[in-house]
C-alpha cells in the first residue's frame, strides 16, 4: 500500500484507485493569500482610491513585484512544517503583499470590465442588500468606514500581513509611496487573538475547504495533503475526515470549478469573462464590528426569559454550533473536549443528517496528535460522530450549520453536493482589542473590535450571497423549521431587528427571539484579486 | 377515523362568495382532494408492497405527523442551469424566464365534431410552482405578480366536480362550477375588464389529456373555461399555467416518492429522481420536494400532506431591493391572495407605492434597474409541507430497483435528463431542453405533437378519464 508521506512536499498524498487526475495550478500566477492563504497573526488593510489611471499604473507597477505567489508562500508553509514536525520553533515570516481591486478599479486599467459575468461584483457591496441595517440604524452603510458610497469603495484593497506588527512598518510606507494623502481612504489594522479566537470567545476558522490540484507535474504533489486512507472511498473525496475536496475552479478562474450533482469529477472550467481574470479570484470583504456586551446580556436574557436551563454560555455554544476551544456539538454536546485541537483529523469530522463512521486516517506527527515516533506507514481511526437531523444536538439555526450544511439533503438548493459548491475560502482575521474582563474597564470600552471577513471565490452571487442572504439571514433555509442564524444573521424586517429561532428542548419546541444585533457591518466590497501576469500587464511592464 | 375536510388552498374564502353554494363547494372540493390522496396511497403500494403515502383524513391512530419544510427558489433552475455557459448568465435567463412559450399541440378546434387547427397557444416557463407577470407600460414594468395557485382549483371554481369526479361518484355532482365566480375573481386580481367571454373558449375545443391508456382527445365546449385565456397568459396571471405547475403533480411526486430504491444515494436528490421517475430533475422543487419525502420514507414513515393541501409562496427577501435614492421598499410587496402568517401565500404582488413617486422600473435590484420579472423572482421562495407518521407499515416494504436514470447533457454539465434504465444518452435531442428566449420563436406555429383519435376521429363528450396518471 503506498501511503502519504508526511517528511515530503512532493508526495503528499497516496495513490487512491480511480481518483481523478487533478489540474496543475499555475503556482506563480495565483496571488499566495488566494491559496494557500498568508494566515499571519498581523495583517493590515489598505484601501487606495486613485485620482487617475496613469497614477494608478505607476503605482502598481511600484507594488507590483512584490505581491506574493502561491509558490512563495506555500515554500515557507513548508518550512514551517518541517520545523514544527522536528519540534523547533516556528521560522519567521516574510513580509507577504496581495493587491485586488474593485470594479472601478479595474476600469483604471482596461476598458472591458463590463464583460465581468458576474453582476454582484459589478454592482458592488453596497448596492447588493445583503440584509444590512436600513437608514436609520447603527451599521447602514451611510456609516461605513469604507465601502458604503461608490465614493468610499478602495479603487484597491492592499493586504499586508507578518508575524510581527512591526515588520509591516515599512511595507506600509511602501504601499503608499507616491501617492497623495487623501488617496488612503482605509487603514485597519487586524491581529489574531489569542487562540485563535474571535471577539465572542470561539475558535474561528477551523473548517475550511480541501482544495484540489497540484503544485507540480508530480502525480501526488497537492496543494492540499491527503489523510484518508486510500482503500476508503472517502478519500475520493475528503483530504481529511469532515473536509472536502473541492476544485479549484470554485477559487480561482481557469479551472475546473465543482459540478452540482457529483463531488469527485471536475465540472466545467470557470471563466470569469475576460480572458485576463484566469488565475485570479474575487474577494470579499467585510468590516463586522462585534458587540461583546449585547451579545452575552442578550443571551442572558433569552435564557432567563425562556426559562431554559441553559447558561448564557450553553446558549452561546447552540448559536455557534461549537464551543469555544473548537468543538463542534456535534461530537461533543455538553462541553468542549479536553484538547480539541490536538487531533486536527476528528474536529471537523462530523455530518448532520448522517452519522459519520469511523475513518482511518494516514498518521502525521505535524497534525497535531501523532507521536513523532509514529511511522507514516501507520493508520490511526478516527471515530465519526451521531446523526441530529431534527438539530437536537446543534441546532439548525447553528451559525456552522447555517453556512455550511454540509451533508443535509436536502438544501433549499438541492443536495450535498450542491452544498459543496457553495464553499468560499476565508481568510478573516480579528481587529481590535479583547472585550475586557474587567467590569470597570467595561464602563469605558469603546466597543472598537470585530472581523474583517476576507473570503476567496469566483461566484459572489452563487457563493458568499446565498450563505448570507439565503442561509444567515433566511428562516427556512438551508433547512426547514430552522429559524434565522441569530449569530451573525442580519434581519430588519418591519423596520426593526425581530430575528428568530426555534430550539428544540427536551420534547419541546422553544422560541428565541431578539432585536438586539451584535454584528454590525460597517464597511465591505467586493473586489478581484488578479494574477502576476495580469497585475504586470495593467502596470504596463 | 377523522371528520375534518379538506379546505381550499391557503384556507381562501372564495368559496364564501356564494353563501348558497359554499358548502357544496367545500364539499366537492373535499372530495376531489380525498380522491387524488386515495388514489395517490392506492397506486404507490399493493398488498406485498404497502403505500407509505396515505391520506391523512382517514388516519384514525393516535397523535399528530411530524411536519418538516421543503423550500426552493421561485426562479427556475432549469433556466439557470441551461445559460449557466452564457457570456451573459444573468441577464439572459431573466429575460427568458418573462419569455412565454408555445403550448404546441394540446389544443385544437372541433370543426364538425372532428379535430380541427392547432389553437396557438402560451405558458410561461416557470416551472417551479410559482409563476409571475410583469405588468408594463410600453417597456417599463409597472407591476409584478407572483402567483403560486394551482389550475386545478380554477377548474374546479368553473367547471365543478364534474371536471374531476367520474360518473358514479357521490360527489359527482356536488357543485356544477360557477363561471360568474371567476370572472369576479379575474377582475378583482388581474383586470377590472376582464369578461366572462375573455375567460372561455369561444368555439369548441379539443384538449388532449394523458391518460393510463395513452392520450385522450376531450371535448370542451364553447363556453368552457380556457386556462390560457389572455388574462391568464399575454396580460396577466391568475394561476399556475405551465404544464408541470399542477396539484396533481405535486401528489404524484409524494407518493412516487415514498416507494424506497434500491441503489441511489439517498442524499443526492438529483439520483432520487432519476431513479423513481417522478419529476424533472432540472428543477429546484422536484428534487428537493421528493428527498424531502423519500427522507421520511427510507426511515419507514409513512408521508402525507398536510392540509391545506397545496404549495406555496413562502418568503420574499425585500432586502434585495431599494428605490434609486436608497428608499426601503418594504411596502411594494402585498400579499392579496393567501396568509403570509402561516406561511401560506397564493398571490404576492410588487408595486412601488404611489406616495414614493417612483415605479417598479426605478427599482435596483441588487445594484441594477428591474427590468425583468426574474429579477424579482430571485428573491421568492416556494415551499411545501410534508407530514410524516409512523402507522406501522414500514417495516413490511421492501425497496424495489430503479426504473429511472440520469442521462447528462455533454455539453452543460448539470442539465439532465431523466431516462429510462438501459437507454443510450447519446441518442438524446438535448435541445428540447432549451428554454426560449424570444417571443417571437414562442409565438411560431404549433407542432402537431398529439396524434388524432384513432378509428373515425369523431371526438367523445368531455367527461373525467379512467386516469390521468
Amino acid at each position: 500500500m503506498t501511503l502519504f508521506e508526511p517528511d515530503s512536499d512532493l508526495v503528499t498524498g497516496p495513490v487512491v484507485a480511480g481518483a481523478p487526475e487533478e489540474p496543475v495550478l499555475h503556482v506563480d500566477e495565483i496571488q499566495g493569500n488566494v491559496l494557500p492563504g498568508f494566515n499571519t497573526r498581523h495583517q493590515r488593510l489598505l484601501g487606495i482610491r486613485f485620482d487617475g489611471p496613469e497614477r494608478a499604473r505607476t503605482w502598481l507597477r511600484a507594488i507590483a513585484d512584490r505581491v506574493s505567489t502561491l509558490a512563495a508562500v506555500h515554500e515557507v508553509r513548508n518550512v514551517r512544517r518541517r520545523a514544527l514536525c522536528r519540534g523547533e520553533s516556528r521560522p519567521p515570516t516574510p513580509v507577504w503583499t496581495s493587491v485586488a481591486f474593485s470594479a472601478d478599479g479595474l476600469r483604471l486599467f482596461t476598458a472591458d470590465v463590463d464583460e465581468i459575468r458576474e453582476l454582484a461584483f459589478l454592482a458592488g457591496m453596497a448596492q447588493r442588500g445583503l440584509g444590512d441595517p436600513p437608514p436609520g440604524f447603527p451599521g447602514h452603510r451611510s456609516e461605513w468606514v469604507v465601502g458604503g458610497s461608490a465614493q468610499t469603495v478602495p479603487h484597491a484593497l492592499v493586504t499586508l500581513a507578518a508575524d510581527d506588527a512591526a515588520q509591516l512598518a515599512s511595507p506600509m510606507e511602501a504601499a503608499i509611496d507616491g501617492l497623495p494623502a487623501a488617496a488612503l481612504i482605509f487603514d485597519q489594522e487586524g491581529e489574531v487573538l489569542e487562540g485563535g479566537r474571535e471577539h465572542f470567545g470561539f475558535r474561528d476558522g477551523l473548517s475550511q475547504p480541501g482544495v484540489r490540484g497540484r503544485l507540480s507535474t508530480g502525480e501526488r504533489h497537492y496543494l492540499t495533503r491527503r489523510y484518508v486512507d486510500p482503500e476508503d472511498s472517502r478519500a475520493l473525496t475528503d483530504s481529511r475526515p469532515g473536509q472536502p475536496l473541492i476544485w479549484p475552479g470554485q477559487f480561482v478562474f481557469g479551472y475546473g470549478g465543482q459540478r452540482a450533482n457529483d463531488a469527485v469529477l471536475a465540472g466545467e472550467v470557470v471563466a470569469g469573462g475576460p480572458d485576463w481574470m484566469n488565475d485570479g479570484s474575487f474577494l470579499v470583504f467585510r468590516r463586522l464590528r462585534q458587540d461583546v456586551a449585547t451579545f452575552r446580556g442578550e443571551t442572558r436574557r433569552m435564557c432567563a426569559d425562556t426559562g431554559l436551563p441553559l447558561t448564557a454560555a450553553q446558549l452561546e455554544g447552540r448559536l455557534v454550533g461549537r464551543w469555544p476551544e473548537g468543538t463542534a456539538l456535534m461530537r461533543n454536546p455538553e462541553r468542549d473536549d479536553r484538547d480539541p485541537m490536538a487531533d486536527r483529523m476528528a474536529v471537523n469530522y462530523f455530518g448532520f443528517d448522517e452519522a459519520t463512521t469511523p475513518v482511518r486516517v494516514s498518521a502525521d506527527p505535524c497534525a497535531g496528535i501523532e507521536d513523532r515516533a509514529l511511522v507514516s506507514s501507520e493508520l490511526r481511526g478516527v471515530q465519526g460522530a451521531p446523526q441530529d437531523d431534527p438539530g437536537l444536538r446543534c441546532p439548525r439555526f447553528a451559525h456552522i450549520r447555517k453556512v455550511n450544511p454540509r451533508d443535509v439533503a436536502p438544501t433549499d438548493k438541492g443536495g450535498a453536493e450542491d452544498t459543496l459548491g457553495r464553499a468560499i475560502m476565508r481568510r478573516g482575521i480579528t481587529w481590535g482589542a479583547p472585550y475586557p474582563d474587567d467590569p470597570a474597564a467595561q464602563a469605558g470600552d469603546d466597543g472598537d473590535r470585530g472581523l474583517l471577513f476576507l473570503a476567496y471565490q469566483t461566484r459572489i452571487s452563487k457563493q458568499f450571497e446565498v450563505l448570507n442572504n439565503d442561509w444567515m439571514n433566511g428562516s427556512d433555509a438551508p433547512e426547514g423549521n430552522a429559524g434565522q442564524d441569530l449569530l451573525v444573521g442580519q434581519r430588519y424586517a418591519g423596520g426593526k431587528g425581530d430575528r428568530k429561532a426555534t430550539l428544540l428542548w427536551e420534547g419541546t419546541e422553544v422560541s428565541l427571539a431578539t432585536d438586539r444585533h451584535w454584528v454590525i457591518p460597517t464597511g465591505g466590497g467586493y473586489f478581484f484579486t488578479p494574477s502576476i501576469s495580469t497585475l504586470r500587464a495593467f502596470a504596463g511592464t | 377515523m377523522a371528520t375534518t375536510v379538506h379546505p381550499p388552498p391557503a384556507g381562501i374564502d372564495d368559496f364564501a362568495r356564494r353563501p348558497d353554494m359554499a358548502e357544496a363547494m367545500a364539499q366537492g372540493w373535499d372530495a376531489i382532494v380525498n380522491d387524488w390522496l386515495d388514489g395517490a396511497a392506492g397506486y404507490y403500494g399493493d398488498e406485498t408492497n404497502p403505500s407509505l403515502f396515505y391520506n391523512a383524513q382517514r388516519d384514525d391512530t393516535p397523535g399528530a405527523g411530524a411536519t418538516d419544510d421543503a423550500v426552493w427558489d421561485a426562479f427556475p433552475l432549469a433556466i439557470t442551469k441551461w445559460f449557466a455557459g452564457d457570456d451573459d448568465p444573468e441577464r439572459t435567463r431573466w429575460r427568458a424566464a418573462d419569455t412565454p412559450r408555445a403550448y404546441p399541440g394540446r389544443y385544437r378546434r372541433v370543426v364538425d365534431g372532428r379535430l380541427g387547427e392547432p389553437i396557438d397557444l402560451t405558458h410561461r416557463q416557470q416551472d417551479e410552482y410559482c409563476e409571475w407577470f410583469a405588468v408594463r407600460d410600453g417597456e417599463a414594468i409597472r407591476r409584478i405578480t407572483f402567483t403560486s395557485e394551482a389550475p386545478e382549483y380554477w377548474m374546479y371554481l368553473a367547471h365543478g366536480t364534474p371536471e374531476f369526479l367520474p360518473q358514479g361518484h357521490p360527489d359527482h355532482d356536488r357543485f356544477a362550477g360557477d363561471m360568474s365566480l371567476v370572472e369576479e375573481l379575474y377582475q378583482e386580481h388581474v383586470d377590472p375588464s376582464a369578461t366572462v367571454q375573455d375567460l372561455t373558449w369561444p368555439y369548441d375545443v379539443a384538449q388532449a389529456v394523458s391518460t393510463s391508456q395513452g392520450v385522450r382527445w376531450l371535448l370542451r365546449p364553447a363556453g368552457s373555461y380556457n386556462p390560457f385565456n389572455k388574462w391568464n397568459t399575454t396580460l396577466g396571471a391568475m394561476h399556475l399555467t405551465h404544464p408541470a405547475n399542477t396539484l396533481g403533480a405535486e401528489i404524484n411526486l409524494a407518493g412516487g416518492a415514498t416507494v424506497r430504491r434500491i441503489g441511489p444515494d439517498p442524499d443526492d436528490p438529483q439520483a432520487l429522481i432519476c431513479c423513481s421517475q417522478y419529476g424533472d430533475a432540472n428543477r429546484s422543487s422536484d428534487p428537493i420536494i421528493g428527498a424531502k419525502v423519500y427522507e421520511f420514507a427510507s426511515q419507514g414513515l409513512s408521508v402525507s400532506l398536510p392540509d391545506p393541501v397545496g404549495l406555496y409562496i413562502q418568503s420574499y427577501n425585500q432586502d434585495l431591493f431599494a428605490g434609486p435614492a436608497g428608499e426601503s421598499l418594504e411596502r411594494a410587496w402585498t400579499v392579496t391572495r393567501g396568509d403570509q402568517a402561516s406561511e401560506q401565500v397564493l398571490r404576492l404582488v410588487f408595486e412601488v407605492p404611489e406616495d414614493l413617486g417612483f415605479t417598479v422600473e426605478d427599482v435596483q435590484a441588487g445594484g441594477f434597474p428591474v427590468q425583468w420579472g426574474g429579477q424579482v423572482a430571485d428573491a421568492v421562495k416556494i415551499h411545501l409541507t410534508g407530514m410524516a407518521k409512523d402507522l406501522g407499515v414500514g417495516g413490511q416494504g421492501r425497496a424495489v430497483e430503479c426504473p429511472g436514470a440520469c442521462c447528462e447533457d455533454p455539453d452543460r454539465p448539470g442539465v439532465v435528463a431523466v431516462v429510462d434504465v438501459g437507454t443510450d444518452c447519446a441518442q438524446i435531442d438535448w435541445t428540447r431542453f432549451a428554454p426560449v428566449l424570444e417571443q417571437e420563436q414562442a409565438l411560431a406555429p404549433v407542432a402537431q405533437a398529439v396524434p388524432p383519435p384513432e378509428g373515425d376521429g369523431t371526438l367523445v363528450a368531455f367527461a373525467v378519464p379512467d386516469s390521468r396518471r
